[in-house]
């Protein structure tokens, strides 16, 4: 049977440097290729002209001349899109940057089109108002004009069905990319808090992430040993950060490191994972480190709570993270550890998610209409219902309703 | 023909006097009830003295007075005095709440009694091909414009020295025009006006507020709606080859608290409400929930209002007068759904504050 062709538009490329998005189009391109024949587009910007590859794990590799990030997103996905129609059956679109485009595309041609709406970007205080204006329509465009659309997290979910009305289906992401890594002699030698217990935190470094919150916990505990990796040079806000707490004996700061055998070295033989995001839903650094088998404690937040299951313990501010960590005794943090792994180990391997990537093409493949939040017994008349005496289905509880 | 220096000096009498009326009139207020009492709806919370439009009426009739020009008042008389009862009625409505069918009754009243006396519009200048109207035509819209103006004006009294900043431009307009056509007496009336609201705002702004009230807003609504129409009339013509100019001017000054008011009015329609049931939908109502304080709406509002007559005088040598105005509204539309798509992106971040707290 002839394969079907799905392009993946909207990430930075492969093979997988940069994100989460990356690390997703990966997998899928090596767990789906048999099935279908993937069509990846990359930046040219990010990739140079002598590092190109043709194809990558059975999936085409094209190239666009901008940049997959920025204001440049918004040619970046447009074009791979216009470009995408040409050769493939359904369009994989991860984020809203080209989704202006989506409305001309159902009217004009039979492509099924799947987009992830990555967050919700336009909450986000990094950007300025005409940004958050224009993701803001654009996500509103990207629910109502594809045909299926993909929030990371149950949380969003509840908010497209509030927003929009309609249901957004869940798939997260996969964290046994990562390794197991025991240390050797010229680890120690270059980490030396390997030597003792520690607790270790990787994001990028922004408010949102609550830095400062998990620095300024760390240096009234002093005891404890934080090791923080991160892009500190790249804000004034990292900068000054570093610069503070330079100096405070038990808080190792780290540039960022890409190395995977390296950042799983440092996060695997941590004793304790600290996750301070506050926004974006689904974390991959928070289900590498659950997957990873570290106890976590996480900020307050409901994204957080839906990734661990309720299963960690959560702090929204500097008290409440310094009595955690006094307060938490090692059979506590074993118990978690445990929790988290089993939470990983059933939900966020690749081969489950990219299963669910499959179900989702499948459907999208025969699918007309987005589901409704509401059942189709709400699309008959009321008069009608209680002529059955079955009014009582017009009053039911929505799932987002807790 | 008046020297500059004389005629700047009248606008500083009138000013001058204004700041020395607002104190008495003040405390005569509190013992007279014609106080703005805060209710839930209302954005203040002390109550304040609604003493504005009454002192700068005062204001001006002595600077009349004193510069001795009374035949400004006798080339205006029948505005003058229909302006004057419509500010003594503001001011009944002020203390004691007159119900909304009497008010409009009298504007009506006041509205074919202008009409009668000689101040119609006249002709529509070309919009969608209509030249000169017929009798019944004149009075039907006049009274119909000057009734809708004057309400929307009075609508737009919302935050601080909107309404006032926004006669202001109108008083300093009708100077302008005056002293092009050399129409003195008119000339002065903008002045004397733009002098007393001038001092005015300063009051309004300060900490010890005063508002204007009704009787303000409708008082400077009805001065304003009518003085233009009037104008329209010169003999002379305003403008000899583009008689329009004048028209457009006009309909370009008036139009964002018309519009704003349309709009306001539809949108309770559409949702099944009685037009005239109070909300807070207006524009500076949207911009105040947006986060942006009074000062900045006035400015902004009243910017916008500058724009609007700029864009429509450059319009207006170039293109028909129908698809000038049709540009207005169009500009005017995008402009509030731009504020709305704000106004939404708002009130969805709290929405998500919210889910993002509530864990199970």
């Amino acid at each position: 049977m002839e394969k079907n062709r799905i392009a993946i538009i909207g990430t930075v490329g492969l093979p997988a440097r940069y994100g989460g998005f990356e690390t997703l189009a990966e997998h899928l391109v090596s767990e789906l290729s048999d099935q279908y024949r993937f069509t990846v587009y990359c930046s040219g910007k990010k990739y140079k002209k002598e590092d190109r590859l043709k194809t990558f794990r059975g999936a085409q590799l094209k190239y666009i001349p901008l940049e997959a990030n920025g204001i440049q997103s918004i040619p970046y996905d447009t074009i791979s899109i216009l470009h995408a129609l040409m050769k493939n059956d359904v369009l994989l679109i991860l984020g809203v940057a080209g989704s202006w485009i989506l409305p001309f595309i159902r009217l004009f041609t039979r492509k099924k089109i799947i987009i992830s709406i990555d967050g919700i970007e336009w909450k986000r205080d990094k950007w300025p108002l005409a940004a958050k204006l224009f993701l803001w329509w654009s996500e509103k465009i990207a629910v109502k004009f594809s045909h299926i659309d993909i929030s990371d997290n149950e949380s969003i979910q509840d908010y497209t069905a509030l927003r929009y009305k309609t249901l957004s289906r869940v798939i997260e992401y996969g964290a046994d990319h990562t390794l197991t890594v025991e240390p050797v002699a010229d680890d120690f030698q270059k980490y030396p808090f390997l030597k003792e217990p520690y607790c270790v935190k990787v994001c990028r470094i922004e408010p949102e992430n609550n830095v400062h919150l998990v620095l300024e916990a760390f240096s009234q505990i002093r005891e404890k040993t934080l090791v923080m990796v991160g892009n500190w040079n790249n804000s004034e806000y990292g900068r000054k950060l570093k610069n503070e707490y330079a100096t405070v004996k038990n808080i190792v700061l780290l540039d960022p490191i890409y190395n995977q055998r390296e950042i799983d070295l440092i996060r695997g033989n941590a004793e304790l994972y600290i996750h301070g995001h506050s926004a974006g839903g689904t974390n991959p650094s928070l289900v590498e480190a659950m997957y990873l088998g570290l106890p976590v404690l996480a900020f307050k937040v409901s994204y957080n709570i839906t990734t661990t299951e309720a299963k960690a313990h959560y702090f929204s501010s500097v008290n409440e993270l310094v009595d955690l960590l006094n307060s938490t005794g090692q059979q506590n943090l074993n118990k978690i550890a445990n929790e988290m792994k089993a939470i990983a180990t059933r939900r966020y391997t690749w081969r489950f998610i990219a299963g669910q990537y499959q179900l989702l093409i499948r459907e999208a493949l025969c699918t007309k209409n987005k589901s409704n939040v509401r059942s189709e017994i709400n699309k008959l008349r009321p008069s009608l219902l209680s002529e059955f005496q079955l009014f009582h289905f017009q009053n039911a509880n929505l799932f987002y309703e807790k | 023909m008046d020297t500059i220096m004389y005629v700047i000096g009248i606008g500083a009498v009138a000013f001058m006097i204004n700041q020395l009326l607002i104190p008495v009139l003040s405390r005569i207020a509190f013992k007279f009830n014609l106080v703005d009492k805060p209710n839930y709806r209302k954005i203040h919370l002390l109550p304040i003295p609604l003493i504005g439009g009454i002192s700068i009426a005062i204001s001006t009739i002595l600077t009349i007075l004193i510069s001795d020009r009374f035949e400004i008042v006798e080339d205006y008389l029948m505005i003058s005095t229909t302006s004057v009862i419509l500010l003594i009625m503001g001011c009944i409505d002020d203390q004691k709440d007159i119900k909304a069918s009497y008010k409009l009754a009298l504007e009506l009243l006041l509205a074919i009694s202008i009409a009668a006396s000689g101040t119609r519009i006249e002709s529509l200048y070309g919009l969608l091909g209509v030249y000169h109207l017929g009798i019944a035509m004149q009075y039907f819209l006049t009274i119909i414009v000057i009734t809708g103006v004057v309400n929307a004006i009075n609508l737009f009294d919302g935050v601080d020295g909107l309404a006032g900043t926004y006669s202001l431009l109108g008083f300093i307009l009708l100077g302008i025009i005056g002293l092009y056509i050399q129409n003195q007496n008119l000339l002065l009336i903008g002045t004397i006006f733009a002098g007393s609201l001038l001092s005015f705002l300063r009051k309004n702004f300060s900490p010890k507020k005063i508002f204007m009230g009704d009787s303000g807003a409708l008082f400077l609504g009805f001065m304003l709606i009518t003085l233009g129409i009037k104008l329209l009339q010169n003999k002379p013509p305003l403008f000899k080859e583009h008689a329009s100019y004048g028209f457009i001017i006009m309909a370009a000054y008036f139009s964002i608290p018309v519009l704003d008011s349309i709009r306001v009015y539809l949108g309770r329609i559409k949702n099944g409400y009685s037009p005239f049931m109070p909300d807070r939908s207006h524009l500076h109502h949207l911009l105040l929930k947006i986060g942006m304080n009074h000062k900045s709406i006035t400015f902004l509002i009243v910017s916008f209002c500058i724009s609007m007559l700029l864009v429509n005088i450059g319009f207006s040598g170039i293109f028909p007068i129908t698809i000038v105005l049709v540009a207005m509204v169009v500009i005017f539309a995008a402009m509030v759904k731009v504020l709305l798509l704000i106004h939404g992106l708002k009130e969805w971040g709290e929405i998500l504050k919210k889910l993002e707290q509530s864990s199970f």
